[in-house]
């Protein structure tokens, strides 16, 4: 099961009124989306929605019939049982030795606005402070580092000086490769609010 | 040899010479109209007040200069009261004694000064930091610079911090893992009453051997042009590391006459530090 089905399956059963309307699927034959609401007090728009998103997850099926002229949908249940199983691998950036956004040029952007904050004890940041919008608009968003970041982001080069690879700068702050991901992530996150420029 | 200054004039230097001699003409003209023993009393009570500010800088730098200038003030101060309530009347002896302590510690405290052993040298340090450095591009970062791995011992850089504060080059924080040498030279950071350096200058020296900078925006400001930034840390960095060198190879002495080769004057070059 992916991710977002996962997200879906679990935002539904979260509903305050899912144990209800469940319940009546499995005791009901079939119902529609107004027997729903009306014999659990709900808007026929919320018990429509749900139903139709119980549909297209595969755990109920509906059926269109006609009451004189106008038709709509019955459902009934469908899948008895399931299970929710989340493989969070999935989510793993790939990288590799030869990714190649390693051999990527940075350096911090000239007059960036952001806010650095240095580490009380030790050679890394802890934190990095950037804004966003202008005057009154002007929001701030804090970034806290985990210690490779950090680290990191500590040998970055200055506004001034030469850009250096990923790999380069990798080395010079003896942060392992292992911490490939997460280094990635946040560079191309400071790159996004224009506190990293880079040059590939 | 004649040095090519790239910081500003000290404006506020200039500023606090011209107050002085505006309130110097101000007590002179008073002296004229107020009697003898209120002249002596305001002078006695200004003197005074200077005295805690000279305690102060003696116990945290150990520097001598600072000791001649608060015991001339203690004389001073006490000898103006001594007058006011004899009336002029003292015995000989008690003023051949206050006026030989004024002499003697005055004559050390004015050598001390202009011999530049009192001056907090945080223009000196901007100056040679910048003295390698001619690019100019404006890349201000508030982030260290990482400048170089050097060999260390802590015993050798806890002995270095002790110079240096005592001869005012920079004031040290001994921390678990590292010192930091700051120019935060605030009137109270001299006294000792302060302790933050995190917003100013400071050079960083871990007790694993390496080494960082970090010039603050205000001390940036104070240069003519806006030098390459980058270069400007490390600069400031290895001076720090000469120094450091000079120390241990025990030509400690050299550092002094680097400092002194700039002549910045000690009356006016002086300065405090920016965040």
């Amino acid at each position: 099961m992916d991710f977002n089905t996962v997200q879906k399956i679990s935002n539904l059963l979260a509903k305050p009124f899912a144990r209800d309307i469940l319940k009546l699927l499995v005791n009901y034959q079939d119902l529609s989306a107004s027997e729903v609401a009306t014999r659990l007090d709900l808007h026929i728009k919320t018990a429509q929605d749900f139903l139709e998103e119980l549909t297209s997850l595969e755990i109920t099926s509906r059926h269109e019939v006609y009451e004189r002229k106008r038709p709509y949908f019955r459902y009934e249940i469908k899948k008895f049982q399931f299970s929710i199983q989340v493989d969070l691998s999935t989510l793993a950036e790939k990288t590799s030795q030869s990714d190649k956004r390693l051999a990527m040029k940075i350096r911090e952007r000239k007059n960036t606005q952001a806010v650095f904050t240095v580490a009380r004890n030790g050679d890394y940041l802890s934190a990095v402070t950037v804004f966003q919008g202008e005057g009154r608009d002007k929001k701030e968003r804090r970034i806290s580092l985990t210690r490779a970041q950090g680290q990191f982001m500590y040998y970055l080069p200055f506004p001034t000086a030469k850009p250096l690879t990923i790999k380069e700068i990798f080395k010079q702050s003896g942060v392992k490769q292992n911490y490939q991901r997460e280094i990635l992530d946040i560079v191309e996150l400071l790159i996004e609010y224009d506190v990293i420029e880079s040059e590939t | 040899m004649p040095f090519n200054m790239k910081l500003k004039p000290n404006e506020k230097a200039y500023f606090l010479i011209l107050v002085f001699l505006v309130a110097l003409v101000a007590v002179i003209y008073a002296g004229k109209n107020i009697s003898h023993g209120a002249a002596i009393g305001i002078w006695g009570l200004l003197v005074f007040l200077n005295a805690p500010l000279s305690l102060g800088e003696y116990l945290k730098t150990k520097n001598n200069g600072f000791l001649f200038a608060f015991i001339f003030q203690m004389s001073a101060s006490l000898f103006a009261v001594l007058i006011i309530i004899y009336d002029f009347n003292l015995n000989p002896w008690i003023t051949g004694f206050f006026i030989m302590m004024m002499v003697i510690f005055g004559a050390l405290g004015l050598y001390y000064n202009f011999s530049r052993r009192t001056k907090w040298r945080y223009r000196e340090i901007l100056e040679l930091a910048s003295m390698p450095v001619n690019d100019i591009s404006n890349g201000f970062t508030g982030r260290p610079k990482p400048v170089t791995k050097i060999n260390i011992s802590e015993k050798d850089l806890r002995s270095f911090g002790n110079y240096l504060l005592k001869n005012l080059i920079a004031i040290p924080y001994y921390e678990t893992d590292r010192v930091v040498f700051s120019f935060a030279m605030t009137l109270r950071h001299r006294i000792g009453v302060r302790h933050n350096y995190k917003e100013f200058s400071h050079v960083i020296f871990e007790y694993n051997g390496k080494v960082s900078a970090h010039i603050s925006r205000g001390d940036y400001q104070k240069y003519r042009d806006q030098l390459a930034f980058d270069q400007l840390c490390d600069s400031l960095g290895n001076l720090f590391i000469d120094f450091f060198q000079l120390y241990v190879s025990g030509e400690a002495v050299r550092i002094n006459d680097r400092l002194n080769t700039l002549k910045l004057s000690p009356l006016a070059d002086f300065g405090e530090s920016s965040v």
